[in-house]
């Protein structure tokens, strides 16, 4: 009996906990643990599949155009050039010009800021709602759930394309971040759904139902123990929804809906194009192929880009990697812990 | 695609000359296979053969009221309903149409109507056919009305019509007239709008519903092809033997196809799905590409792309401004992008047609030099600008307010040719400081919201003349229309402007009295005199900006059909692809 008194004292001191450690660590071995396990182990399992090295080149090139490109390459102008030059002709109009003499190189360079701006506001819109939606809905449970999930079904049974040019038509937005959310107004309603289910098992794991015991808090818990296991999901969700905004912003500039006032965006070059009879007339087609390409190219990016940190999210693949750098400790847990 | 608003809007010529340029649309449906073939008969006629050609209405959609703006297909109108006249714009003479004879003298005219033309339902255009007509085209707002009460329209006999001027009409000013009317009214539709008009009513029949809004599934025509009825995606037309021009045409269908962007037309009639287009703009770039058998027949539109502005937003009311842009802009260049062989720029800002062969000056005679062109010069701008106020800083324009010197500039994004001038002359404004902007506008929101509806504008483009070729017309339509008050919030009932000819002083401007003398329009001196002072109106105030003036362009496969050379001077009456047909001279091939 006294024994078990004691017991529950050491317990209920801090000395239980203290005890369990046989090392400790210094401010310093943190931040260093931190930063292996957030940034570089991610980072070497980014670099050690070949897709996410297209993905990354890929990508960042079209940060590197939106950026430096630029300031390297004049705004386009009416009439810098005759009319529908050919390309690979010149060196001063290498993708050749359009039908009022702009060059053609000049306006995908010059589009992609706003493109990316755009194409970040749709993801990150998407994404953030879907994750906060989802986690909170699975987690709290009850009342709670049912109301968010009500809301969520609701706003996901409004048919998307047909709101969206309802929006676009009426609003006639011009920020691309605007243009960004429009697009992905209601695509975060499928994906919350889908997070909300992810949790509601995650939520009833051992080690889930261990911190809430501990009395961690609820964001805390969300943030440790749930949302790493659901980032993958996230993630490849973020790049769809980056690529539907894409797809959708130039659909949208293609059938009119969207208005512009300047070439911002490779969906307005496909429309002039069409409209001055690319698919008619080689000599308009590579100013229609131009902007196709770009398109391509930049979709083609962010699916080798998600394909590949699929594998960044997952704490077996991470463990092995956080440890690389130092091949004689095997003693790592496989959440990359050191015993 | 025109929104109901409009109706109220426009009178009854409008829409005619707004759906030219609708055929410029936006967003495609492609329609079915050609259905041509078949053997010669005896007579000569190719049977089962049909002239294929796109419209913009779906078939399903279409009505065949002309007063009612919406889905009235007016390309299929051209060849189901006899013209009173026709102009021809080689020679610019008027041919017989439904009249075929007039005479006119300062108090009245006598028009002769062409006998053993039927009505597709039995019965015989008389000249109560033509009364009808005339009377309900004034009652619905036809500016002849100004000239021509309708109590002084008389069905003399069966075949002879008398109107009775309230003020002298020269004979040419009313054959301008004549030209923009079919007939299209037959007893039976319109019998019942006419006598409640006559009444005292606003045009409704039996049935409670009013002129602009009645519908019409089956036409009763007048023209040399008769409706037949609608299949998948077209419109079936069947020749009608009876009509006196239909000795002359050799087969038997016209048929239109709902096509309605410029690319689907184009790629249709490259591969011959199709047989003929009209007022399709196309780029040099595709009539390069078509092969040899498509014709291509060259018109004077008698209308271009001009800027049109808000006269109420604070600065394009102002005078300076509208100036000021006008020295920035450079017209040539952005014709050249616009369409570099169909559009001429406008010479003089004048508001005066014939730009192509520069006869437009003509009219302006000695005073030419002294009108002022608008050529480009950004330090005269600067200087109006100042002088209204604006101040430049690092390169940018600035109002009173300190607020940047910016609009949009609003169009239909489906309009290549006008989307090609608005990205030109807005790099124009850019390099001078000017924050132009282009804002692309769905066609049916453009003209219904944008232009005719309360979502408004402070920029756009608008055409600045009307089909008409005399000048009377195209100033009218600047200074003396109902767009004035609707639209452009321009009041030009007085205008305080320098003598005509010179730089400073001031005199008094009344449009509408000018025009009333010009109507006269008897080739003297003074109508000269009467056109430069419109004209210097325009000119000096802007209430528009005249930029281009196009040519339509026409196509006709000859694979199947053949046709006169567009020398004919047939081939120069609104359109090709329908008036040679009654001329018979464009016929099918026989095999």
């Amino acid at each position: 009996m006294s024994s078990r008194t004691e017991s529950v004292d050491v317990l209920e001191s801090d000395k239980a906990l203290e005890t369990v450690a046989d090392e400790t660590l210094t401010r310093r071995d943190r931040w260093e643990l931190a930063i292996e396990r957030s940034v570089l182990a991610p980072a070497r399992i980014v670099w050690s599949d070949l897709r996410a090295r297209v993905g990354i080149a890929i990508l960042s090139g079209f940060v590197a155009m939106a950026i430096v490109g630029t300031r390297v390459i004049d705004e386009p102008r009416t009439g810098e050039g005759d009319r529908l030059e050919p390309a690979f002709q010149s060196l001063a109009h290498p993708l050749g010009t359009d039908s009022v003499g702009r060059d053609v190189l000049g306006q995908i360079v010059h589009a992609t800021p706003n493109m990316l701006l755009m194409i970040l506001a749709g993801g990150v819109f998407t994404t953030v709602m879907a994750t906060t939606v989802g986690t909170t809905s699975g987690y709290l449970g009850g009342r709670a759930d049912r109301l968010i999930m009500s809301v969520t079904d609701i706003v996901m049974t409004i048919p998307g394309l047909p709101l969206v040019v309802i929006l676009a038509a009426a609003l006639s937005p011009q920020n691309p971040l605007v243009i960004g959310v429009i697009l992905t107004i209601n695509a975060w309603a499928g994906l919350a759904r889908a997070i909300r289910s992810q949790v509601l098992t995650i939520r009833k794991n051992a080690y889930v139902e261990a911190s809430k015991a501990m009395g961690i808090s609820t964001p805390s818990v969300v943030r440790r123990d749930i949302l790493p296991n659901i980032m993958p999901y996230v993630l490849i969700n973020f790049v769809e929804a980056a690529r539907n905004v894409i797809f959708a912003s130039v659909g949208l500039y293609f059938i009119g809906v969207l208005p512009y006032d300047s070439v911002v965006n490779w969906g307005v070059m496909i429309d002039l194009a069409y409209q001055g009879g690319a698919l008619q007339s080689m000599a308009a087609t590579h100013w229609l192929l131009a902007p196709l390409l770009t398109i391509t190219l930049l979709s083609f990016g962010l699916i080798m880009f998600a394909q590949g940190t699929d594998r960044m999210f997952n704490p077996r693949v991470r463990a092995r990697h956080t440890t690389s750098n130092d091949g004689t400790d095997s003693t790592a847990s496989p959440t990359g812990d050191r015993r | 695609m025109l929104d109901d608003s409009e109706h109220e809007t426009c009178d009854s010529k409008s829409w005619r000359r707004r759906n030219v340029l609708q055929a410029a649309g936006l967003a495609g449906v492609t329609g079915l296979a050609g259905c041509i073939g078949g053997e010669t008969d005896d007579d000569g006629d190719t049977d089962d053969s049909a002239f294929v050609t796109p419209e913009v209405v779906p078939p399903e959609n279409m009505q065949f009221n002309s007063y009612n703006d919406n889905n009235y297909p007016w390309r299929a109108g051209l060849i189901l309903f006899d013209d009173f006249v026709y102009f021809e714009k080689l020679e610019n003479t008027f041919q017989p149409g439904i009249v075929t004879d007039w005479t006119v003298t300062e108090t009245d005219a006598t028009l002769d109507v062409r006998e053993n033309v039927p009505w597709h339902d039995g019965g015989e255009v008389t000249a109560d056919d033509v009364v009808r007509k005339l009377k309900i085209e004034i009652y619905d707002g036809s500016n002849l009305g100004n000239y021509v009460d309708v109590g002084g329209i008389d069905a003399t006999d069966d075949y002879t019509v008398e109107l009775a001027f309230d003020q002298p009409l020269a004979e040419d000013m009313f054959l301008n007239f004549l030209m923009e009317i079919s007939l299209d009214t037959p007893e039976s539709h319109y019998q019942e709008f006419l006598e409640d008009f006559e009444d005292g009513g606003e045009g409704e029949n039996s049935a409670g519903e009013m002129l602009g809004e009645y519908t019409i599934d089956e036409p009763i025509g007048s023209g040399p092809f008769a409706f037949d009825g609608t299949a998948e995606q077209e419109l079936h037309l069947e020749r009608f033997d009876d009509h006196p021009d239909a000795d002359d045409i050799n087969f038997t269908g016209y048929h239109f196809r709902f096509l309605d962007t410029n690319e689907a037309r184009w790629q249709e009639i490259e591969s011959g799905q199709i047989d003929g287009l009209h007022t399709v703009f196309t780029p040099p770039n595709i009539v390069e590409g078509f092969p040899d058998h498509i014709e291509e027949f060259r018109i004077e539109a008698n209308y271009g792309m001009g800027i049109m502005w808000n006269h109420d937003h604070e600065h394009f009311g102002q005078r300076e401004v509208r100036q000021a842009i006008a020295h920035v802009i450079d017209r040539e260049e952005t014709a050249q992008n616009a369409g570099p062989d169909t559009e001429a720029p406008v010479g003089i800002p004048s508001g005066v047609l014939s730009n192509h062969d520069g006869s437009a000056e003509e009219w302006l005679g000695e005073y030419a030099d002294e009108f002022n062109e608008y050529e480009t010069d950004t330090d005269r701008a600067a200087e109006l600008l100042e002088s209204a106020g604006f101040q430049r800083d690092d390169g940018t324009w600035y109002d009173e307010n300190g607020d940047v010197l910016e609009f949009q500039v609003k169009a239909p994004g489906g309009y290549s040719d006008w989307v090609d001038g608005i990205q030109t002359f807005n790099q124009h404004l850019n390099d001078f400081g000017i924050e132009a902007e282009f804002l692309a506008r769905d066609e049916a929101a453009y003209w219904g919201q944008d232009i005719y509806g309360d979502e408004g504008f402070d920029v756009a483009l608008h055409e600045w003349a009307n089909v008409q070729r005399h000048p009377y017309f195209s100033l009218e339509w600047l200074l003396d229309s109902g767009d004035n008050e609707n639209v452009r919030n321009y009041d030009a009932s007085e205008i305080e402007l320098p003598p005509l000819g010179e730089e400073s002083g001031s005199e008094r401007y009344v449009p509408a009295d000018d025009l009333e003398e010009l109507a006269l329009a008897d080739g003297t001196d003074e109508e000269r005199t009467h056109v430069q002072r419109l004209a210097w109106a325009v000119n000096q105030d802007l209430v528009m900006l005249p930029i281009m003036e196009k040519q339509d362009q026409s196509f006709i496969a000859t694979e199947r059909f053949d046709a006169v050379s567009p020398d004919d001077p047939d081939a120069h009456v609104d359109f090709p692809t329908t008036y040679l047909v009654r001329q018979g001279k464009l016929t099918a091939k026989s095999e």
